[in-house]
């Protein structure tokens, strides 16, 4: 492995740290309010109910007949709410172990307030009938008593002052309250006894039935005031509240906990910031330079296409590149080169030797250096000084070789004027050889002596075979 | 350079999978659904009258309704033969007119079977008030082995059998049969089970004509004979549970012996306070429910009137009065689907 991957890979292991961190620091700034909400609003409604229950019972108690649907209604609503509450298990994910002994204590409070308020109603009712019919008894016996033939009127004034005198010292307070004070309890027994002395045996049950009435209204009356404490008792209210206390308590806890984290999630989002806007930096710089460094090169290689012939070939040696002084040489425009095979300027004047000494060396070093004569279009021969250079991949497999070549046909025929020219003033041997390559310069060189053994050259080459004699 | 590019890239996109990831994972507000509709209306209302008509309409999911229904007249459900309708039969007054249930094994059960009809006005169920709402006496009653005798695992797989139901319960809950989504289609159409435009109720609504003077004499005697303290609200009871039997024992004429059932609510709870307490039944359609009492000990209205006036309010009521107060009772009967029960 070498030290740049490396650096890669443990960037990379950066980033994942730091985006492990981010979402560890988001998760902790979350909190789930609506849950809270959902169970605040809950509660409030609860205390709502309790209040309209509370209120139920308070004007049920005072009012002589009355509807207990309302009630009824209150207490469903409080008792589906507080199912609902341990149905979804909504306490669970706010305050964990600790809300479901919250859940049981408010539970329990219900429990005892639903019976005290089932207890209430059940007696409220009684109480009212039996309070009731109390007045309209002693008018019935009173009614019975001066009917009756068997007393005489002594007799019948006596039971009446009595039956007055109960009367007014039970319905002292409007007709719907008994109170058991100053010896209430004694005077009637009193009563009943004086009673049974005193009326006949055809109105005994009426007067049982009048005292049995008055004595299970006092025991009821006596129960429903300990009942309606039971039944409007706080605990449950104060269940409730304390319960939302600790909702709210807890929210506040988890609101502040989720403020260090969003601290630090604001921290390393400003560090992600910096760094961003550094590489943003960076960018631009290198941009910059790439910029210039491209009109550099840009130049140099109009200088390059100004001075020299520039062609490109794939692998293959397919021409993929060729500049305008390649098209002017070789006599193609610039479609009938691309695509083409550098063969298609080979002019057949070197011999296989020449290209396998230039492959080897191509392949070997990546380069070659050396002059060599070309076909164009129209059949003309031209002499290019050429620089080949592979370029290689990442494995260093060649896949495009670049010729740079410079037109030096004048300077070759220049110097076969010369030699000509040296040649005449020699001797006629010599004068032969120049001689048999009148327009097109022989391009196969010949070797140096070549003139003097004109006859193995010849045979060794092939060349010139018309021409030398 | 390229690195720090692909760290930068490689870092928002991280971010926003985390976010959106976050987004995901936030369930929409659920908002604390009140699910028995009529008694929260109840609650809202200002009606503070004594008595109160039942209301001519209800808004409920219709296609839940037509499900219920034909669960209702279903008896898969038990797998025994019987349905809901067995016992509640809705082309009468809602029960069977037996004195007490038939049981399974086919005798006698221990209570009168109550009517179905308008059940869902009642802030709880049966005799002895120990079911909260109907969900959970669907409960009671379908796997009291005396009763439907079945299990919610049972009642779904033979629903699960039938495509119709299937599909049905596809549409409308979307999901497959199960025990609460069962329970709410078949409780959802219990609460449709009402009984508007009786006599006495159009007589409220301001109909002078409906009531005839004997009827109207008898609801005068209705409240002064102290029956409205108990038989109130818009069932005219249900809504408490109260003594059976204030002025000596109330099963002195009972043909058959008494069971721990007779003692009311303090078989459930076992304290002495609930001895004799009852849910005080309400009154009605009361005159086409016959027989009367948890017990179905009496059997004609006037012969129940009578009991009463004995055991609750220590009274001989006259026979004229009788008269007048079970010509008022029949004012209560009503309507289901535009048929007089």
């Amino acid at each position: 492995m070498t030290s740049e991957t490396r650096g890669l890979w443990l960037q990379y292991l950066l980033a994942l740290l730091m985006v492990l961190l981010l979402s560890f620091l988001f998760a902790g700034s979350q909190v789930d309010q609506d849950a809270y909400r959902r169970v605040d609003t809950l509660l409030t409604a609860m205390r709502d109910r309790v209040t309209t229950v509370n209120q139920q019972l308070i004007e049920l108690e005072a009012a002589t007949s009355r509807n207990y649907d309302r009630l009824s209604a209150a207490e469903v609503g409080l008792r589906d709410r507080i199912r609902h509450l341990r149905q979804r298990d909504l306490l669970t994910p706010l305050l964990g172990a600790e809300g479901s002994e919250y859940l049981a204590r408010l539970e329990n409070a219900w429990q005892r307030k639903y019976r005290a308020i089932e207890g209430f109603k059940a007696r409220n009712a009684l109480h009212k009938n039996l309070i009731y019919y109390a007045p309209k008894d002693i008018e019935n016996l009173l009614g019975r008593v001066r009917d009756s033939k068997v007393l005489d009127s002594d007799e019948q004034r006596d039971v009446e002052n009595l039956l007055y005198r109960l009367g007014s010292r039970l319905f002292v307070n409007h007709g719907h309250r008994l109170v058991d004070d100053f010896g209430l309890s004694e005077q009637l027994v009193e009563a009943q006894q004086q009673l049974v002395v005193l009326l006949p045996d055809e109105l005994q049950p009426a007067s049982n039935r009048l005292f049995e009435r008055l004595r299970l209204a006092l025991l009821v009356e006596g129960q429903l005031v300990s009942d309606l404490q039971a039944a409007a008792a706080s605990a449950l209210d104060e269940a409730i509240l304390a319960l939302q206390h600790r909702v709210r308590g807890r929210l506040a806890e988890e609101v502040a906990e989720a403020r260090k984290y969003r601290m630090g999630l604001y921290l390393v989002g400003l560090i992600m910031l910096l760094y961003l806007a550094r590489m943003f930096l960076k960018m631009q710089q290198l941009s910059r330079n790439l910029e210039s460094s491209l009109s550099e090169l840009e130049f140099q290689k109009r200088a390059l296409d100004e001075h020299s012939i520039v062609s490109i070939t794939d692998v293959k040696g397919n021409i993929v590149y060729a500049n305008d002084r390649m098209c002017e040489i070789s006599g193609y425009a610039r479609d009938e080169l691309l695509g083409q095979n550098h063969r298609i300027l080979k002019s057949d004047a070197h011999d296989q030797g020449f290209y396998r000494e230039m492959w080897r060396s191509l392949v070997g070093t990546g380069k070659w250096q050396g002059e060599i004569v070309n076909r164009a279009r129209d059949g003309r021969l031209f002499w290019v000084a050429t620089t080949l250079l592979a370029r290689c991949d990442e494995q260093g497999r060649p896949w495009q070789y670049i010729g740079i070549r410079t037109d030096i046909t004048a300077q070759k025929k220049a110097e076969r004027d010369a030699r000509l020219l040296a040649g005449s003033r020699r001797k006629t041997r010599i004068r032969y050889c120049a001689w048999i390559v009148p327009d097109a310069f022989c391009m196969r060189i010949p070797p140096a002596g070549c003139c003097s053994n004109i006859g193995v050259w010849r045979k060794t080459s092939g060349c010139c075979r018309s021409g030398c004699r | 350079m390229e690195g720090l590019n692909k760290l930068a890239i490689g870092l928002a996109l991280a971010l926003f999978a985390v976010l959106a990831w976050q987004g995901l994972q936030k369930e929409p507000v659920q908002p604390v659904a009140p699910r028995t509709g009529i008694l929260e209306r109840l609650e809202r209302g200002n009606d503070e009258r004594l008595l109160q008509p039942i209301p001519q309409q209800l808004e409920l999911d219709p296609r839940k309704l037509a499900l219920g229904e034909k669960l209702f007249r279903d008896p898969r459900l038990s797998g025994k033969g019987i349905s809901c309708n067995s016992c509640h039969p809705l082309d009468g007054a809602g029960m069977d007119g037996r004195s007490r249930s038939l049981n399974l094994e086919g005798g006698q059960d221990v209570m009168n079977t109550p009517s179905i009809f308008n059940v869902g006005f009642y802030p709880y169920l049966q005799w002895r008030a120990d079911q909260p709402d109907l969900e959970a006496q669907l409960d009671a009653v379908l796997t009291n082995p005396r009763h439907m005798g079945s299990t919610w695992e049972a009642a779904v797989r033979s629903l699960m059998a039938d495509a119709d139901y299937v599909r049905d319960f596809e549409e409308i809950y979307a999901t497959a049969p199960d025990a609460a989504t069962i329970r709410d289609a078949l409780a959802t159409f219990e609460r449709s089970l009402i009984t508007p435009d009786s006599d006495f109720d159009r007589w409220l609504r301001g109909d002078r004509e409906a009531l005839t003077e004997r009827q109207i004499e008898g609801y005068r005697l209705f409240q002064d004979y102290g029956c409205a303290s108990c038989h109130q609200g818009i069932n005219l009871g249900g809504n408490l549970v109260a003594r059976y039997g204030v002025f000596g024992s109330p099963y002195k004429h009972r043909p058959h012996p008494l069971n721990d059932f007779d003692r009311g609510v303090a078989s459930l709870s076992g304290r002495s306070d609930d001895r004799f307490m009852f849910r005080v039944p309400g009154l009605r359609n009361v005159a086409v429910t016959a027989p009367y009492f948890h017990d179905g000990s009496i059997a004609t209205l006037d012969a129940a009137i009578e009991h009463m006036g004995r055991v609750q309010l220590g009274l001989d009521i006259p026979r004229q009065d009788r008269a007048a107060l079970e010509a008022f009772l029949e004012s209560l009967t009503g309507r289901y689907r535009g048929r007089k029960l």
